[in-house]
């Protein structure tokens, strides 16, 4: 008898993992984290990658087909602010925004992580805009449209392990802010949330959110990815959510690289009803998995209660 | 200030170098400590009040309005443990006592801060806002019931160290609020000190000490505020800006902590920076070696804010007296209340995490001093 190999809601593609080192015409410590989007049919992700030297960038990496992908030889975003990105650039996670597309990337200096934003029509060039978040803050995610007349934002300040949501006019002032999802006592994103991929519209009007959920345990922290289906006109309010993890590391690459036992995920294409969730493996590899989005609703639809 | 060492238990101008004479940049009220817990009704039966101290100060219809903090624990009865507890209906806190068997196998003792009990932390005592009125601004009046309480989950562990600032006639007030994961800043406007609207968090986990301009700079509200950046040095004063006080951006980290005894742990911003011809004058707190805090003087640009002028390199006040440095939290001086009052300065200040304190100086001498 055949093993029942697939015990998550989302299904691995057989070729993963999609993108590893050895994938790069240059040496790096690192690949991980990938924003994700579909431009004329160019499948595209925005990859972390650690130098040797232990700086993390964002380079883009390009495919026809959404599995195989090249990785360009320089990077998108590097660290250009002498101030508060003086080390690393990383997570960076895209939203298509009317005619543009939007990237919220982690800053980091000896300040701390800050969210910053920037702004590319196509991927050749980048305008940076300005470091959005107070310190100590990570998981920025731009909401694909404005609600109610404003931009909106997630994001995870470190203390407390909770998604958050701000507003803003302008990209610049950003107030409102409150609390979108906690951790939940005893379950498997008992210690920390935090967004993952930006949040989808469905054709219901609600909010998808794909979120990572850790679980604290004598090995080290345990990353899932879970989902959150958020109310339409008031994204703080949460009509649904996974009891049980969409998916957890299994294979051996997400099981075995410089971060074990690390799925986490920073962008996800929709095709038609398909989910494709582009994820990084223990810090090592990028890799591929994809469902359907109904297919994660009635996952959520089950939780009722435990939200 | 290096060429000797500091002794923290020393008295009243022991910390100088040889020959030289201390300098008081501020003379203490000989009335201090002006209210103690024993002052203050405790807001409900079962109650005791244990701290009314760091208050929020400004001017009102010729009196000093001060807005304290007010922290309570339950009175204790022989066997059991008692901690206070607030829940929440409708947006409105009710405080109640949660008791516990001495012997409970499921109870735990943190420190003298609180209890654990099945996982969750119950706090010894917690702090709500508290107004008291003065018109000489020595002797106050304590209002017999909070202004502010905790009033929804993310503030269940109290609402702490207010700012008041006017700004055209409307007063603004910023406060910390403390839940199960850590605190962050809330803003609150009142225009009679009767009423008070909550405005909702303008400055989200971890972040407190936040002091407000009392005017727009280049059309732009301005805010200094302290966010904790954990892992990343210690915590230091940055600035915000904003059109319109709720929304807030183009932070920027304006002053870290210096590598000296008083500020080897962090740094955080008091009450409202005050105009002068010099520029932004802003009292903050310090704390230091063996948590030991002070208070130092920083002037800022009257157009730039965000540029540090000048830094007093010595204390404008530091622990010295007796109930400066024993109480509920010895060696603690912290100051979130300034009013300018018939030319005079008058610092409210919080001693020891227990008492409210004054000393009065002039603008002149602090400027003149650093």
């Amino acid at each position: 008898m055949p093993r029942k190999k697939q015990h998550d809601i989302i299904h691995r593609w057989e070729g993963n993992p999609v993108v590893t080192m050895e994938d790069l015409s240059f040496q790096i410590s690192d690949i991980c984290n990938a924003g994700a989007v579909k431009i004329d049919n160019i499948y595209l992700l925005l990859v972390t990658i650690e130098t040797l030297r232990g700086h993390k960038k964002l380079y883009i990496a390009r495919s026809e087909d959404g599995r195989y992908f090249d990785v360009d030889a320089k990077p998108f975003i590097s660290q250009v602010d002498k101030q508060y990105e003086t080390t690393s650039v990383m997570d960076g996670r895209i939203t298509h925004f009317e005619d543009t597309y939007y990237i919220s990337y982690i800053a980091e200096s000896h300040y701390g992580y800050r969210i910053r934003l920037a702004r590319t029509d196509d991927f050749k060039t980048v305008t940076r805009l300005g470091f959005v978040s107070e310190v100590d803050t990570k998981g920025g995610a731009l909401f694909p449209e404005k609600i109610n007349g404003r931009f909106a934002r997630l994001e995870r300040p470190w203390s407390g392990g909770r998604i958050w949501i701000s507003y803003s006019d302008d990209l610049v002032y950003w107030g409102g802010s409150e609390v979108v999802l906690s951790p939940r006592p005893g379950y498997w994103d008992s210690h920390r949330v935090g967004d993952a991929v930006p949040p989808i519209r469905v054709k219901d009007g609600r909010w998808m959110l794909i979120y990572y959920g850790i679980k604290e345990t004598s090995a080290g922290p345990l990353f899932r990815i879970g989902a959150v289906f958020l109310d339409a006109d008031d994204p703080a309010r949460v009509l649904s959510r996974t009891n049980i993890p969409i998916l957890s590391p299994r294979e051996r690459y997400e099981r075995v690289g410089d971060i074990q036992n690390l799925i986490f995920s920073c962008g996800a294409i929709i095709e038609d009803e398909n989910l494709l969730l582009y994820y990084g493996g223990s810090d090592s590899c990028i890799c591929l998995g994809s469902t359907t989005i109904d297919r994660i609703d009635q996952e959520c639809l089950k939780s009722k209660g435990e939200i | 200030m290096n060429s000797f060492t500091l002794n923290w238990n020393a008295k009243p101008g022991m910390y100088l170098p040889v020959n030289r004479e201390k300098v008081y940049m501020f003379k203490r009220c000989e009335e201090n400590p002006l209210i103690c817990p024993s002052d203050v009704k405790p807001s409900t039966e079962g109650y005791r009040v244990v701290g009314a101290f760091n208050p929020g100060a400004v001017l009102f219809n010729d009196e000093v309005i001060l807005l304290l903090r007010v922290a309570e624990s339950c009175i204790q009865k022989p066997g059991k443990v008692r901690v206070p507890v607030y829940r929440f209906e409708q947006e409105r806190g009710i405080a109640g006592i949660m008791e516990f068997n001495e012997n409970n196998p499921d109870l735990s003792l943190k420190d003298t801060r609180g209890v654990v009990y099945k996982g969750k932390d119950y706090l010894s005592s917690i702090s709500h806002l508290r107004l008291a009125r003065s018109t000489d601004g020595i002797n106050f009046t304590i209002e017999p019931t909070p202004f502010i309480c905790p009033s929804s989950d993310d503030e269940e562990y109290g609402t702490e160290d207010a700012r008041i600032v006017n700004i055209d006639g409307t007063f603004y007030i910023n406060y910390t609020v403390i839940s199960t994961d850590s605190w962050c800043t809330v803003l609150a406007t009142t225009t009679d000190f009767k009423e008070y609207k909550k405005q909702g968090i303008i400055f989200h986990p971890e972040n407190k000490d936040v002091s407000i301009f009392p005017e727009k700079i280049n059309n732009k509200y301005i805010a200094l505020h302290r966010p904790n950046n954990s892992g990343f040095g210690k915590a230091s004063i940055w600035y915000a800006e904003s059109p319109d006080l709720l929304h807030w951006g183009n932070h920027k980290c304006i002053v870290r902590p210096r590598n000296m005894a008083y500020e080897s742990m962090k740094i955080g911003g008091g009450s409202a920076p005050i105009k002068t011809d010099e520029g932004w004058l802003c009292i903050y707190h310090a704390k230091g070696d063996n948590s030991r805090y002070s208070l130092f003087a920083l002037l800022l640009d009257l157009e730039h804010p965000w540029k540090v002028i000048r830094r007093g390199t010595t204390p404008l006040l530091e622990p010295e007296f007796d109930y400066e440095t024993s109480g509920f939290f010895g060696n603690v001086v912290f100051t979130n209340g300034i009013v300018i009052k018939d030319g005079k300065l008058f610092m409210y200040y919080g001693s020891s995490d227990e008492t409210t304190c004054l000393a009065v100086t002039t603008v002149e001498k602090i400027l003149a001093g650093f």
